[in-house]
């Protein structure tokens, strides 16, 4: 073995970037074809997605599926739309409520701190399933089942952890002579948070948001237990009830509707994914 | 003369500190942290001392303030007569730990690559990122469609290369479902590990890799001794993040095949859900969930104790 260890591969450009392009070739197959099949699909007529061989390019493009979708009421626009409002109010309540407590884990001093960051930290540990158990008998007896601010109160929970971490992260690297200057010149606690640190730290709030957002969107389980009404359901709940049972064999339309869910998270992250990556570094420096 | 700026500086640094010791900031951290607090008790540590109170009790969801104190029964059938728990419990590990092993070996070939020096390397990681955001009940319907026993890509593809002679039942047959779950399953995650790999991999310091390569040092030994180590501490929080939400993941096996075909992809998240809201048996249910919060436990203890040395 230590033999080999001396072998360089920059020694053999040609060699090394054959192999990689290969390696690299194969992996992005990977990755990306399932994106293609599907957005493929989703442009041919239902019968074309039953051919066999398979027509990797559609030979009719149709944007059928699409308007299907788009007009169905009670279905695909419903969901969607509970989907936005579920969402959005948990990227804002996670923001809200973590931002304050990131603050004070990163700048305040006071008893228990540690282990309260350990208690937060590890309540996402547990398996949302376990949770959800009793959370619906819970929600059963104070109304909260089949309602918005319920899925947003259990989305947001899951959130939580990560938020707090994170906006830690970005709190501490605010300067703290910035924050002493804004003391000296009689800022009280909330104005440093709300007129010095806040502004500092947008990324972060972006990138707690878009966690949030994503998880909200995403989420099967507790849009499926926490909901009986069809009409509260989410995008997850909504695609798994229209499409694994009755409908199960339209799949052109299926993908149709999954193109236009997807869509929308695809362009947030990509578009937002480095604040993310400096929230996850931010969290982890201080470790 | 004015007083020189950096001791009015100093003063109010002191000022500022002791300031910080005082009540007020507990009182601030009192406000502060309140409504996390409060919404974390609500919705994860209430039910959760509900969980354990119910797995002594015979708790039905459908009738609800009828349980009734049974001990320790549940638990005795469960580890006793219950052969699904014990079919759940090794689906599970093999679900997790052939998924965190392809999504990490995956993720970080990925990462290394896309680490060098590659025209559009910006496109091809964005790129690379998409799986890890299409939601899992998508995922979940791609795979029912390129899995299809009759018209999926999967089979004619092995068909196209010989690899097969006839079509692959993939949902139906016994042998074969968990592997087309757990392929589905790292194509959606291998972006995470990838992701931070890559972060980890660009703080890596350039003058030791330098040093290393004036000493001779090979690609093997460089990435064994230099990168290695490097991103140790990254490797050890995801590979344990993702057992872990491995072990809970609920949507894709629920959507594909809820735990079938006859059992070959019960999971334990699954069977819990099923317990809980398919027979209504949230005593049972509360049950597993005790067994599996401690299995959580003593795998977290044996993790940070392996983390330490």
């Amino acid at each position: 073995m230590l033999a080999r260890l001396d072998f360089d591969l920059d020694q053999y450009p040609r060699f090394k970037s054959t192999a990689m392009a290969i390696l690299l070739v194969v992996m992005m197959l990977f990755i990306f074809f399932p994106t293609f099949w599907m957005l493929s699909t989703s442009l041919k007529p239902n019968e074309d997605a039953f051919a066999v061989p398979p027509k990797w390019v559609p030979e009719t493009v149709t944007l059928k599926n699409y308007e299907t979708q788009l007009n169905d009421r009670s279905g695909f626009r419903n969901y969607f739309q509970n989907g936005v409002i579920v969402s959005l109010g948990t990227a804002l309540v996670s923001i809200i409520v973590a931002m304050p407590a990131g603050y004070a884990f990163a700048r305040l001093r006071f008893r228990a701190k540690r282990t309260l960051l350990l208690i937060i930290l590890a309540s996402q540990m547990f398996p949302a399933v376990i949770i959800v158990i009793t959370l619906y008998s819970l929600y059963r007896e104070i109304k909260l089942l089949d309602s918005y601010a319920g899925l947003i109160l259990a989305f947001t929970s899951f959130s939580i952890p990560f938020s707090v971490w994170m906006l830690r992260g970005f709190c501490e690297s605010v300067p703290e002579e910035i924050e002493e200057a804004a003391f000296v010149d009689g800022c009280s606690r909330i104005g440093i948070l709300w007129r010095i640190v806040i502004p500092l730290i947008r990324p972060g709030m972006i990138a707690v948001g878009l966690f949030s957002f994503l998880n909200a969107w995403n989420n099967l389980l507790f849009a499926l237990s926490l909901t009986t009404r069809l009409d509260m359901r989410t995008i997850p709940p909504g695609f798994l009830l229209t499409y694994v049972g009755e409908f199960q064999y339209k799949w052109s339309d299926m993908f149709a509707g999954s193109v236009l869910v997807t869509l929308p998270t695809v362009i947030l992250f990509i578009g937002l994914q480095r604040f993310l990556v400096r929230g996850l570094m931010a969290g982890a420096v201080k470790g | 003369m004015q007083p020189s700026a950096s001791l009015t500086r100093r003063l109010a640094h002191r000022i500022f500190l002791s300031r910080q010791g005082r009540v007020s900031d507990g009182m601030y951290a009192v406000m502060f942290l309140a409504p996390v607090l409060i919404i974390l008790v609500v919705v994860i540590f209430y039910p959760l001392g509900r969980v354990l109170a119910y797995s002594v009790t015979n708790a039905n969801l459908l009738f609800p303030d009828r349980e009734t104190y049974i001990g320790l029964d549940n638990f005795d059938f469960l580890i006793n007569q219950d052969q699904i728990f014990k079919t759940a419990v090794k689906n599970t590990l093999v679900f997790t730990l052939a998924s965190v092993a392809g999504g990490f070996s995956i993720g970080f070939m990925l990462a290394l690559i896309l680490n060098e020096k590659l025209p559009l390397r910006n496109v091809l990681r964005g790129v690379a990122l998409i799986p890890w955001v299409v939601p899992g009940v998508i995922v979940a319907l791609m795979t029912l469609y390129m899995f299809n026993g009759e018209v999926g890509v999967i089979n004619y593809t092995l068909r196209s290369f010989d690899l097969i002679d006839e079509n692959i039942p993939w949902f139906g047959s016994l042998d074969h479902a968990m592997w087309a779950v757990i392929v589905a399953n790292v194509w959606n995650q291998t972006p995470f590990y990838m992701l931070m790999l890559l972060a980890g991999l660009q703080t890596c310091p350039d003058d030791l890799m330098e040093a290393a390569k004036i000493d001779g040092a090979g690609s093997l030994a460089r990435f064994r001794y230099v990168t290695l180590p490097h991103l140790s501490k990254v490797i050890m929080i995801i590979t344990a993040l993702m057992v872990i939400w491995n072990f809970n993941n609920f949507d894709l096996i629920w959507t594909t095949t809820q735990g079938g075909p006859v059992n070959s992809t019960m999971v334990l998240s699954v069977y819990t859900y099923r317990q809980a809201f398919i027979s209504f048996q949230t005593g049972y249910a509360s049950a597993i969930a005790v067994l599996w919060l401690l299995g959580l436990l003593a795998f977290s203890y044996f993790y940070i104790r392996a983390m330490e040395s």
